[in-house]
């Protein structure tokens, strides 16, 4: 029996965050989306689901179960791309293979969450990533059913700068120090999103079962013990975040027992489909021999 | 009796249950919408074919496999046989002020950071500017809207049930644009799904199979679908829409 999961999630940032979009001059600037206030449209930073959905759940889960199942050294690029990259219809549709789709809901619980595209057919995914919606004065009314305080701050006291220098070491190497005065290094900086923000956002999964709710829980506790970044500059220590579930009375460490149990128990099913799915087309049969020329001497 | 005659009797004493009157359905958005709102009727039979009831064809379909019959999915619509297509009573979605328009970005690139996973054989340059290993920033049109609604005839319990399995509208929905906050259906005076009456004319409310403009006013002359699903081909027709 399927049901519908709804996640509520509270994500605060431990380092600063950048998850940009794009630039101001020389000034990196953090994603921001418009929000109704009062005193008309702000422009508030938040992050996107699409990030959301890719570094909590997609990169996580696959990489986990690409180790488990024992295919690292052995993916075709084009199964890489669907894994980690939801993948590409390269031989166009009109086929829809149901049997095959059964097999990728029963054997790939992350996979029936994800959805994907192999390469002649769409899988839909059953999952939704909402967008994180900063904590703060101008989205009150968006944070909707969660416990407000009274006093919010405002966004922008949360948007930091940042700055950061760069140089060529080779060329420092050659330069003699005392003579060169003037340093080479490269100044960047930007904004972010400073430590101790926080963010609402959630998951939904329609239709789906408790494997799909494990796949999830797991790939994202697998996405905090590595470190859970989201945003840019992360090899800076930028775009930490601290997950906590909101409200959630399952048992999360049971489900992901259960999600584990099974995609080991299905390991040889899974690692066939995925060859089966991607098995390039067998070649056409050699050509029968050219006719001899005129005047060509045949084998007798 | 099996479980799908069952089943079917089931939905048939549903279906003459319904007390069809006018209504305003309104979904309250807690996120921009993406790209356009969709037709109520598009809506509805993709909610009831999500769910797959046995008998009932599934909505899920693809540009180049026939659609399913027109009105084979059960909604609690009134629908009415018009120029030989069976028209759902329910109007183009009406949004409130777009109160900033704008587009975001949608980014893909092959993570080459992951080529170790990759087999030995399949190690080797990969074209980043073109064919299906090309990277992407898509923009995409995000609108910010309070509100988005129809006027329809249908029944309005069995439109809520359906309703409640639909969390958000639009297109990228799986990335969180268009999510619903909550879904409004209170009854109004009168059947506003085709047409309303203006000291003007008759204002047309949503694409109609009829060739001329007959005392019509906001339409014009278009190829079009009239019933979901709207962007198949095989439903296309000689419409007038709203304008």
């Amino acid at each position: 029996m399927s049901e519908t999961y709804t996640l509520h999630c509270l994500s605060r940032t431990v380092s600063p965050t950048t998850h940009m979009a794009g630039s101001e001059g020389n000034e990196s600037i953090v994603a921001r989306e418009a929000v109704v206030t009062p005193r008309g449209i702000a422009k508030i930073p938040f992050l996107s689901g699409n990030a959301i959905r890719h570094r909590a759940v997609r990169e996580p889960g696959w990489r986990w179960l690409i180790g488990e199942w024992g295919l690292e050294g052995k993916l075709s690029l084009p199964q890489l791309n669907f894994l980690l990259h939801g993948g590409s219809l390269t031989e166009g549709g009109g086929k829809e293979n149901t049997k095959r789709i059964a097999d990728w809901h029963r054997l790939f619980p992350l996979g029936k969450l994800l959805g994907g595209c192999l390469p002649s057919q769409i899988l839909t995914g059953s999952v939704h990533c909402w967008r994180g919606t900063l904590v703060c004065e101008e989205n009150r009314q968006a944070l909707g059913d969660w416990p407000i305080p009274d006093r919010l701050r405002p966004a922008e006291e949360f948007v930091t700068p940042y700055q950061y220098t760069r140089g060529d070491v080779f060329k420092l190497a050659l330069v003699d120090a005392a003579a060169e005065s003037a340093s080479n290094q490269m100044i960047f900086n930007g904004q972010a999103v400073c430590r101790g923000a926080a963010f609402v956002h959630g998951f939904v999964i329609r239709h789906g079962s408790p494997l799909e709710l494990g796949a999830l829980l797991w790939s994202l506790k697998l996405w905090l013990a590595g470190g859970g970044t989201v945003g840019g500059q992360a090899a800076r220590g930028h775009g930490r975040i601290a997950l906590s579930l909101a409200n959630f009375a399952g048992d999360v460490d049971g489900l992901c027992e259960s999600y584990k149990d099974h995609s080991r128990t299905v390991r040889e099913e899974a690692v066939a489909w995925l060859a089966a799915a991607f098995a390039t087309k067998a070649e056409k049969p050699a050509t029968p021999e050219a006719k001899p020329k005129r005047g060509e001497r045949t084998k007798s | 009796m099996t479980h799908k005659e069952q089943r079917a009797m089931r939905r048939a004493s549903r279906t003459a249950a319904w007390k069809l009157e006018p209504l305003r359905v309104e979904a309250v958005l807690a996120s921009p919408l993406c790209g356009d709102a969709p037709h109520l009727d598009a809506l509805l039979e993709n909610a009831a074919g999500a769910w797959h009831p046995p008998g009932e064809p599934e909505s899920r379909t693809d540009r180049a496999i026939p659609p399913p019959p027109v009105g084979a999915i059960s909604i609690p619509l009134k629908r009415e046989p018009l120029n030989g297509w069976l028209v759902p009573h329910c109007s183009s979605p009406i949004t409130s002020a777009v109160l900033a328009d704008q587009h975001e970005h949608v980014g893909k690139r092959i993570s080459i950071e992951n080529a170790n996973l990759l087999a030995e054989s399949e190690r080797g340059a990969v074209n980043t500017v073109a064919t299906w290993t090309k990277s992407y920033r898509l923009p995409v049109r995000v609108r910010l809207v309070e509100r988005v609604a129809w006027f329809c005839v249908g029944d309005a319990d069995d439109l809520k049930r359906l309703l409640l399995r639909v969390p958000c509208v639009g297109k990228k929905r799986s990335i969180g644009y268009g999510r619903v906050r909550e879904w409004r259906i209170e009854p109004v005076a009168a059947d506003w799904s085709w047409y309303v009456k203006t000291p003007h004319g008759q204002l047309l409310m949503r694409p109609l199979p009829v060739a001329e403009v007959l005392g019509l006013i906001g339409c014009k002359a278009d190829f079009a679908a009239v019933c979901a699903p709207y962007w198949h081909p095989s439903r296309y027709a000689e419409v007038l829409t709203p304008c």
